[in-house]
């Protein structure tokens, strides 16, 4: 399966691609990446010096007043700190080593002599303080760092697994257009063979109608006989063609509608349609409480029709006794119509859903197979179900669920 | 006129229209270009209009609609009442017919008995209804 390229549309807005593998690693450890590294870190410990100035002023003008010599040493801390802030831990240490120097220099210079204060532990101490505020200054850049990279690696697995995720649904919604496609042109097709099929059937039909009509006389008791399997055969044919589309066309409506049905006003509509069949099997259909359901009220007037139908069809020796129920069932309604005919063996419960299946000749039970493949399928469009339980000479239930 | 291509079909028209003692004489026509050949000869008066023409929809060369549609725009035959007869019986041939101006859809039924109502269909479009006896 084709899956299109989607990389192009993932890389961030501008054009790079920032991540583990093309920016972080690369930069730490190839010869390139290094030289331009030490560059720059040269040129921030130069620039943090600029920093001393601060420091070598204050020095300048405060030293001949001891008691500000607080503030001195302040000033070169401060000015230690923004070295090692604005340029890393190692121009803040080489910025506290260059303080004694500087102090000296500055000191001397203004002629005046290094008060007594700034003995050398004065002094250590100043550095070691110096050193201790670069280090952790410094720190502050190292953990950005280390964070930015994680970060930066952290996004582009994002985008890794978003680039993954988007190739796999588009593959999955590739699959489900080939897969809608194929369903439709397979529903196109099974309507217009049914359709053209019917044309040349009921010529044939017609023919054999006259046939038998004008020659029929004429012709012997096999020639007679042949003319009747011409004659059922081809009303059999157009009775399946006509199921056949019955059938597609159930499954072509589209989308379900959010219609309402009342389930006794569908079931009472599918017991006018069979009425005659109940008159004649002298047949008993009584019903319990009936919801409003989801769905199209020909659909399930369709569904009561054809499971009522099949319990008078196939009925025992006992006046067909057949009860409608329904019951809530989490968050499905489950209806259920029970029979005393002649039942179905177990073995046979899934097959009877199927298409043009039967478990009778013709002569047994007419019909051509599509009333439970048509339920089934009216059903299954609504998010629903169909089964059966049964055992052969005791009677079936069939039910069906749909959705609250 | 009777528009169809299926020999089969246009003897079992005949015999329905023989059936119910509509005493004219049919001109049979094969396919849609024919037809239209035809309609064009009456409209420059060649050939004379017909009093009713039957159609098929699913016809050579051209359809049954493209066919009715010249039927509509004819000066001389526009208003000839038109029965279209098909084996269709989707809606949508249905309602394409009654928009383009079909005066009646009869689906070719197969049973013999129903296919020679179209006798009946004929005689009340040329003569009124059939007398009864």
């Amino acid at each position: 399966m084709n899956v299109p390229p989607v990389a192009a549309e993932n890389k961030p807005p501008g054009g790079i691609t920032r991540g583990w593998p093309t920016a972080w690693a690369p930069a730490r450890f190839t010869s390139t990446g290094l030289i331009s590294r030490m560059r720059r870190t040269a040129l921030r410990c130069a620039l943090s010096f600029l920093w001393l100035a601060i420091p070598a002023m204050v020095t300048e003008f405060l030293l001949p007043d001891h008691s500000l010599l607080p503030v001195i040493s302040g000033s070169y801390v401060l000015a230690v700190s923004a070295a090692a802030w604005s340029g890393g831990a190692l121009a803040g240490i080489l910025v506290s080593c260059a303080t004694i120097p500087v102090l000296t220099l500055v000191a001397s210079k203004g002629s005046q002599a290094l008060p007594t204060h700034f003995d050398p532990v004065g002094l250590g101490v100043l550095f070691f303080i110096s050193f201790l505020v670069a280090s952790v200054a410094g720190n502050r850049k190292r953990v950005e760092k280390v964070l930015r990279a994680a970060n930066e690696h952290l996004e582009g697995r994002v985008r890794e697994r978003t680039a993954e995720l988007q190739q796999a649904n588009a593959a999955l919604l590739e699959a489900n257009e080939n897969l809608r496609r194929a369903n439709s042109d397979l529903q196109q097709f099974a309507f217009s063979a049914s359709h053209d099929l019917q044309e040349p059937l009921r010529t044939v039909s017609i023919y054999s109608q006259i046939l038998g009509r004008r020659y029929g006389p004429q012709l012997d008791t096999a020639g007679q006989m042949f003319l009747e399997y011409l004659t059922t055969a081809a009303k059999r044919m157009a009775s399946l063609i006509q199921d056949l589309l019955t059938y597609t066309r159930t499954g072509e409506e589209g989308e379900p509608v959010c219609e309402t049905a009342e389930a006794a006003q569908a079931l009472a509509c599918a017991l006018e349609s069979l009425s005659a069949s109940i008159q004649e099997n002298s047949a008993e259909v009584a019903h319990g409480d009936l919801p409003a359901v989801k769905m199209r009220g020909v659909h399930l007037q369709q569904v009561f029709q054809n499971l009522i139908g099949n319990a008078i069809k196939y009925r025992s020796t006992e006046p067909p006794r057949i009860y409608v129920s329904c019951q809530q069932q989490e968050s499905k309604w489950v209806f259920s119509v029970r029979d005393n005919g002649i039942g179905i063996d177990p073995a046979y419960k899934e097959r009877i859903f199927g298409i043009f299946k039967r478990l009778h000749t013709a002569d047994q039970y007419s019909g051509t197979g599509i009333g439970l493949a048509i339920c089934k399928r009216i059903v299954e469009r609504y998010g629903g179900g169909i089964w059966v339980e049964s055992e052969t000479g005791a009677g079936a239930t069939f039910f069906f669920a749909v959705p609250v | 006129m009777l528009i169809e291509d299926n020999p089969a079909d246009a003897f079992l028209v005949r015999e329905a229209i023989e059936r119910h003692n509509v005493g004219v004489e049919l001109l049979g026509v094969r396919d849609g270009e024919a037809a239209i050949r035809f309609i064009e000869q009456a409209d420059t008066g060649e050939m004379p209009c017909p009093a009713l023409i039957l159609l098929d929809l699913n016809l050579p060369t051209k359809t049954g609609g493209e066919v009715l549609a010249r039927i509509r725009a004819s000066k001389r035959c526009g208003k000839v009442p038109v029965v279209v007869v098909t084996s269709s019986d989707s809606l949508l041939d249905h309602a394409c017919a009654d928009a383009l101006g079909a005066d009646r859809y009869f689906h070719k039924p197969a049973d013999y008995d129903e296919y020679m109502q179209l006798g009946a269909i004929v005689r009340k479009f040329l003569q009124g209804p059939e007398p009864r006896g």
